[in-house]
C-alpha cells in the first residue's frame, strides 16, 4: 500500500458516500464500522514511529517523513499547489488519537433520541464522517495551501453537527463557533499567501515559491529570509506579522484567552459525540498549528513574542480554572477545564525548549484522552437525568458503583493525579517552564502551579458534589453503564492508566521530531 | 472553419451577428404563433454562437478600425455564452406562454451587447453596446413578474441607468475633446487613438481627461452596482423575479467590468495619485457598504443583492491591482497570481455561476408551488426549514451560497485567493503596496462578516423549523441550470486551471505590451 496515508483520510469520505446510499438504519452501523476500520489502518502505520524504526534516521527535521505521497494538484502557471501529506512523530499520534477518539464518539452516537423519531440520521453520519476527513487530512498535509483547505473543510460538518443536533441554544453557539473560526482563518489565508510570494523572493526566483511547509523551516534560504528581522510586511518585521496572524488563527482554535468563549457554548449545545470530538480532537488542531507552523519556521518571532504568548497560556491556566469554579452545569464545568488544561500546551510551547515541547505535546495527547471520557461521563449521566446541574446531583457513586468508579478514574486524570496521563503533560510544562532561560519563567511556573491546585480543588468539589454524599430517591433506580458505554470508557481509561504509567512509550514516538524542531529552532 | 470571403467587419462579428439574428428570428416565429419553439431556438443560438466563437478564436485578429478583436474578446464571448445558457435554463419558467419569445429573444440580445462590449473599438460603439446590454433588461425585470413591485423595479433602474448612462456619454464626449479621436486603440491602419493619445502625459493629466475618465468611471460603477452608484440594488434585485435577478447579478457587471478593462487600458494602467486613492476608496467602501448593508437585511434576495454590490468591490480589488508586471522589482510577469485583471475575470464567471445558482435555488423554492406568477422564497422565514422537504435544493443553495462566502472546497474560495494574492504582489516594492495590502486586510475581514449573513441563509434552511406549505418548482430545465450551477462551483474548485488558464491568456499581454510608442505619437502630433 504505497498511498496508505492518502487511502486513510479519504476512508471516511468512502465510508459517507455509504452512508449517505445506504438506508437510513444503517447509518450508524456503517459509520461506526467505517471509523473501526480507519482506527485499524492508522494503527498498522506504527512501525516506523516505534524507536529504530524509519522514522528516527535523525537526519533533521522533515527528512524522515513516512507515508509520504506527494502529486501535483492545482498548477496553473507557475502556481503549483501539491497533494503532499506525510506524516512524522508529531503529526502521528494526533493521527491515532483521532482516529481512536472518532470511533469512540461513533460510539457514543449510539443511542440518540433522534435516531427514533427519524431525525437525520444519515445526515448526521455524513457530516461524521466528513469531519473525520477534514481532521486527518490537516495533520497529514504538508503543503500549507493544502492544510488551509483541509482545516476549513472542518469548519462546516461541525457547524451543521451542532446546528442540527445540538442543545436549545444550538443556532447561536453553531454561529458563534463558526464565525470565530473563520474570523481567525482569514488571517491564516493572508499569512498563506504572504508566505508563498516571500518564499519566492527568497529563492531569488518567483518560479520557486512553495506552500512546503517543512521547506519554510528547513530550507535555509526561507528560513533565513522568513526570520530576518530586516524583511518587511507593511512595514512590520515580516516573520513577526507572520506569526502574529497564524497565531490569531490558531489561538482561537485552542482556544485561547481571550478569544475562548466560542468553547463553552458549542460545548453545552454540542451533542455529547460531537463534543467528545471538539474536545479530544479539534482543540488539538490549534497547538498542532504552533508546533507545526508557528514555531518551526519563525523562531525568531516566536522568541519575541514568547513573553506574550507565555501570560496567555498561565492567564488560560488559572482563568480557565477559576471558571470552573464557579459553573453549576456538569459540562460547562468540563469544558472550561478544557480551556484550563490547554493552557499548559501553551505555556509549554511558549518556552521553546526540549522539555516544553515535549511536555506540550504530552499534555495535548493525555488531554486528548481525558476530556473525551469526561464529556461522556457527562454524557451518560445526562442520558439518565436529563439535567446537569451539579446542585441536584449527589451520592451517584452508591446508585451506580461502575459508573462512579470509571468517573472518578476520569476526572483524577483530568485533574493530573500522579500515574495517569494529566501528571506527565503538567509536571514537563512545569519543570521545563521553570528551567527555561528567560528572566520571567519561574514566576510564570510558580503561576502555573498554583493552577494546578486550582484544578484540583474544582474537580474534587464537583465529584464531591455529584458521586459523593448520601444517595439521593430519584437517582436510586438509575441502571448502571451499560456494556456498550463501559466499551466507550475502558479503552481511554486504560490509556490514561499506560500514559500516566509508562510515560516513555509516548514519549518515544515523538521526541525525535521534537528535538529535530528544536535544533531548527535554535539553529537560526 | 473556411468562410468565404466576408467583409472584415462581418467575420469579426460573426458570433454577435448569429445571437442577434437568432433573437430577431425568435421574435418573427413568436409573431407566427410557434411560441414553442422560442426557448429550443434561444438555446440553439447560444449554442451555435459558442461553436462560432470558438472557431473565430483561431483567426487572424485587428481586422477592421472599429473592432478590436483580441483575446479578452474571445474569453469573454465564451464566458457570456456558456453562463448565457445557463441563464436561459434558469428563466425557462418564468415568462408566461405568450411573453415567451420575447422574454428568450430580450436576454439573447442583452447576451450580445456585452460581446459587443468587448469588440468595440470606439467610443459611440462601446455606448451603443453598453446600452444592448441594459436596455433588454429594464424590459425583462417588467416582464418577470405580474407584480407592482416589478414595475417599481423596472421605472427606478430605467431613470438611474438611464441617468448613469448620461454621465458615461458625458465623459465620453470630453474623453473625445481630448484626444480628439473616438478610436480606442490602434487598429486597421489608422494611428490615431485614445490609447495613442493618452499615453502622452501631458493629456493623460490634463483636467479634461480627468473629468472624462471620471464621469466614465461613475457610469460604469452603475453598471457594476459599486459605491456610490449602489443605491438601486436591493430594490431592483428584490423587484425582479429571482432567476431574472441572477441574470441581473452577471450580465451588466461583466459588461461594465470588461469596458472598465478597456477604460483602464487605454490610459496604459497608469494611475496617477489621485485616481489610484479614488479606486482604492471605491473599493473599500464598495466592499464594506455592501456587506454592513447585507448584514442588516432580513429578505434572502435584498441580502444576496446587497452581496452583489460587496463582490464587485473584491472584483475593484483585482481591478486596481491590475495587469501586474509593471511594479519595478516584479520579476515574473508570467506569474498568473501576479495579474489582477485574470483573477477578476475568474472571479467575474465564477461569480456569475455561483449568484445564478442562489438565485436559481431561491427561485426553486416557492411559497404556493403555482408555476405562474414568481412567488419564490424571499424572507428566511419562508426558506426555513426547506432542507427537510427538498434536500437538493437546499444542497445547491448552500453549495453556491458557501462558495460566495469564499468557503473551500468551492470555486469562490480560489477566486477570493487569486483577486487578494494579486493585490498583494501586483504592486509589490511599491509605494503603494502598502495601501493594496491594506485592501487585502478589509477585503478579508470583510469575506469573515459576510460569513455571517450567508450563513443565516443556510442556517434557515437546514437549522430552521418546516415552513408550512413550501414547495420545489417542476421546471426541468431549472433543475437542470440550478444542479449544473452546483456542479460547476464545485468542479472549478477541483480543476480551476479549465476556467485560470483562459481568463489569464486573455489579459497576459494587457499592461505589458507598449500601447503606444513614441512614433505613434509623433504620428498623431503631425495629423494635427
Amino acid at each position: 500500500m504505497e498511498h496508505i496515508l492518502t487511502w486513510l483520510i479519504f476512508l471516511p469520505l468512502i465510508g459517507m458516500v455509504a452512508v449517505l446510499i445506504a438506508p437510513s438504519s444503517m447509518a450508524r452501523g456503517i459509520a461506526w464500522m467505517t471509523t473501526f476500520i480507519t482506527f485499524l489502518v492508522s494503527c498498522t502505520m506504527f512501525g516506523p514511529f516505534l524507536p529504530g524504526g524509519a522514522a528516527w534516521t535523525g537526519d533533521g527535521y522533515g527528512k524522515a517523513m513516512q507515508f509520504v505521497h506527494q502529486t501535483p494538484w492545482i498548477h496553473v502557471g507557475n502556481f503549483h499547489i501539491n497533494w503532499h501529506v506525510g506524516l512524522d512523530g508529531l503529526s502521528f499520534p494526533l493521527i491515532i488519537l483521532t482516529t481512536l477518539i472518532t470511533w469512540l464518539s461513533a460510539w457514543a452516537s449510539w443511542n440518540f433520541d433522534h435516531w427514533t423519531n427519524n431525525k437525520g440520521a444519515k445526515g448526521f453520519f455524513a457530516l461524521f464522517l466528513l469531519l473525520e476527513t477534514g481532521v486527518l487530512g490537516t495533520f497529514a498535509s504538508l503543503d500549507f495551501f493544502l492544510f488551509y483547505i483541509f482545516w476549513e473543510v472542518m469548519l462546516l460538518p461541525m457547524y451543521f453537527l451542532i446546528g442540527v443536533w445540538g442543545g436549545p441554544r444550538k443556532e447561536y453557539a453553531a454561529i458563534k463557533f463558526f464565525l470565530y473560526t473563520l474570523a481567525g482563518s482569514v488571517l491564516m489565508l493572508v499569512a498563506l499567501i504572504a508566505m508563498y510570494f516571500a518564499s519566492g523572493t527568497a529563492m531569488g526566483d518567483p518560479g520557486n515559491s512553495t506552500f512546503n511547509i517543512i521547506d519554510y523551516a528547513i530550507n535555509a534560504k526561507i528560513h533565513d529570509y522568513f526570520n530576518d528581522t530586516t524583511t518587511k510586511f507593511l512595514g512590520w518585521t515580516f516573520g513577526r506579522a507572520m506569526f502574529v496572524m497564524l497565531f490569531i488563527g490558531f489561538m482561537i482554535k485552542v482556544p485561547l484567552f481571550p478569544t475562548h468563549t466560542w468553547l463553552p457554548d458549542a460545548h453545552v449545545e454540542a451533542p455529547t459525540p460531537i463534543s467528545m470530538i471538539l474536545a479530544g480532537v479539534l482543540l488539538k488542531l490549534g497547538a498542532y498549528g504552533f508546533l507545526r507552523v508557528c514555531y518551526p519556521i519563525f523562531p525568531e518571532a516566536g522568541k519575541w513574542a514568547a513573553y506574550a504568548v507565555a501570560t496567555l497560556g498561565v492567564i488560560n491556566i488559572v482563568y480557565g480554572a477559576f471558571c470552573c469554579l464557579a459553573q453549576t452545569d456538569f459540562k460547562r464545568l468540563v469544558a472550561y477545564s478544557s480551556i484550563s488544561h490547554m493552557g499548559y500546551v501553551v505555556l509549554g510551547t511558549a518556552i521553546m525548549t526540549d522539555v516544553g515541547f515535549q511536555g506540550a505535546m504530552f499534555q495535548i495527547l493525555a488531554h486528548g484522552v481525558s476530556s473525551p471520557m469526561c464529556f461522556f461521563l457527562v454524557g451518560v449521566i445526562y442520558d439518565r437525568a436529563h439535567h446537569r446541574d451539579l446542585n441536584r446531583f449527589g451520592g451517584l457513586w452508591l446508585a451506580m458503583p461502575k459508573y462512579g468508579s470509571l468517573a472518578t478514574l476520569g476526572f483524577f486524570a483530568s485533574l493530573g493525579l500522579p500515574a495517569l496521563c494529566g501528571f506527565i503533560g503538567e509536571i514537563w510544562v512545569l519543570l521545563g517552564t521553570f528551567n527555561a532561560g528567560f528572566p520571567w519563567a519561574k514566576p510564570m511556573a510558580v503561576i502555573a502551579a498554583f493552577g494546578a491546585i486550582l484544578t484540583a480543588a474544582y474537580i474534587l468539589w464537583m465529584i464531591q458534589r455529584v458521586y459523593l454524599g448520601k444517595k439521593q430517591e430519584q437517582y436510586a433506580d438509575f441502571p448502571d453503564v451499560t456494556a456498550r458505554e463501559t466499551a466507550i470508557l475502558i479503552p481511554m481509561a486504560a490509556l490514561a492508566i499506560f500514559m500516566g504509567v509508562l510515560p516513555k512509550y509516548t514519549f518515544d514516538l515523538m521526541n525525535g521530531t521534537l528535538s529535530d524542531i528544536i535544533k531548527v529552532i535554535q539553529g537560526s | 472553419m473556411n468562410i468565404v470571403a466576408l467583409h472584415p467587419m462581418v467575420h469579426g462579428l460573426l458570433p454577435e451577428l448569429l445571437l442577434v439574428g437568432g433573437a430577431s428570428a425568435i421574435l418573427i416565429v413568436g409573431v407566427l404563433g410557434a411560441r414553442a419553439l422560442a426557448f429550443p431556438l434561444s438555446i440553439l443560438s447560444a449554442a451555435g454562437a459558442i461553436w462560432m466563437s470558438t472557431r473565430l478564436a483561431i483567426l487572424p485578429a485587428e481586422a477592421t478600425a472599429a473592432l478590436h478583436i483580441d483575446s479578452l474578446v474571445a474569453f469573454t464571448r465564451l464566458c457570456t455564452l456558456l453562463v448565457g445558457v445557463l441563464i436561459l435554463l434558469v428563466n425557462r419558467h418564468v415568462p408566461e406562454e405568450r411573453e415567451q419569445p420575447e422574454y428568450f429573444s430580450l436576454i439573447l440580445f442583452s447576451l450580445a451587447g456585452i460581446m459587443l462590449v468587448s469588440v468595440a473599438n470606439d467610443l459611440v460603439l462601446l455606448f451603443l453596446a453598453l446600452e444592448l446590454v441594459s436596455v433588454p433588461t429594464y424590459i425583462l425585470i417588467g416582464l418577470s413578474r405580474k407584480d407592482v413591485r416589478a414595475q417599481e423595479a423596472t421605472g427606478k433602474y430605467f431613470f438611474l441607468g438611464a441617468f448613469a448612462a448620461a454621465l458615461m456619454l458625458y465623459g465620453f464626449s470630453f474623453l473625445y475633446g481630448a484626444a480628439g479621436t473616438m478610436q480606442l486603440f490602434p487598429a486597421g491602419g489608422e494611428t490615431r487613438s485614445l490609447a495613442a493619445a493618452l499615453a502622452r502625459p501631458e493629456i493623460l493629466a490634463d483636467k479634461l481627461t480627468l473629468v472624462g475618465l471620471l464621469l466614465v468611471i461613475g457610469g460604469l460603477a452603475f453598471k457594476v452596482a459599486a459605491v456610490p452608484m449602489h443605491f438601486y440594488v436591493a430594490d431592483v434585485y428584490q423587484g425582479a423575479a429571482s432567476a431574472m435577478t441572477g441574470m441581473l447579478g452577471f450580465v451588466p457587471k461583466f459588461a461594465g467590468f470588461i469596458a472598465l478593462i478597456r477604460v483602464f487600458s487605454m490610459t496604459g494602467w497608469v494611475l496617477s495619485d489621485g485616481m489610484f486613492w479614488l479606486l482604492w476608496a471605491m473599493a473599500a467602501l464598495t466592499m464594506t457598504v455592501g456587506n454592513t448593508l447585507a448584514l442588516m437585511q432580513q429578505n434572502v434576495k435584498r441580502t444576496l443583492a446587497y452581496s452583489s454590490v460587496a463582490h464587485s468591490g473584491y472584483m475593484l480589488v483585482a481591478l486596481l491591482a491590475g495587469p501586474g508586471g509593471l511594479a519595478p522589482n516584479a520579476a515574473d510577469t508570467e506569474s498568473p497570481l501576479r495579474n489582477g485583471l485574470s483573477a477578476m475575470l475568474f472571479y467575474m464567471v465564477m461569480y456569475g455561476v455561483m449568484n445564478l445558482g442562489a438565485f436559481a435555488a431561491v427561485s426553486c423554492l416557492r411559497k404556493t408551488g403555482d408555476e405562474g406568477d414568481d412567488d419564490s422564497v424571499e424572507r428566511l422565514e419562508d426558506a426555513s426549514g426547506c432542507a427537510r422537504k427538498h434536500p437538493w435544493a437546499a444542497l445547491a443553495l448552500a453549495i453556491c451560497l458557501l462558495s460566495l462566502m469564499g468557503m473551500p472546497p468551492t470555486g469562490g474560495f480560489l477566486g477570493k485567493l487569486y483577486v487578494f494574492s494579486s493585490a498583494m504582489s501586483s504592486e509589490a516594492g511599491t509605494a503603494r503596496a502598502m495601501p493594496m495590502l491594506a485592501l487585502v486586510i478589509i477585503g478579508v475581514l470583510n469575506s469573515a462578516i459576510a460569513a455571517a449573513y450567508y450563513l443565516r441563509i443556510i442556517a434557515a434552511c437546514y437549522l430552521g423549523k418546516p415552513a408550512d406549505g413550501i414547495r420545489a418548482s417542476r421546471c426541468r430545465m431549472l433543475h437542470v441550470g440550478l444542479a449544473a450551477c452546483a456542479v460547476l462551483v464545485m468542479a472549478l474548485f477541483l480543476r480551476p486551471g479549465v476556467l485560470f488558464d483562459r481568463a489569464h491568456s486573455a489579459v497576459a499581454d494587457m499592461g505589458n505590451k507598449p500601447l503606444s510608442t513614441e512614433t505613434s505619437a509623433t504620428a498623431e502630433l503631425t495629423a494635427k
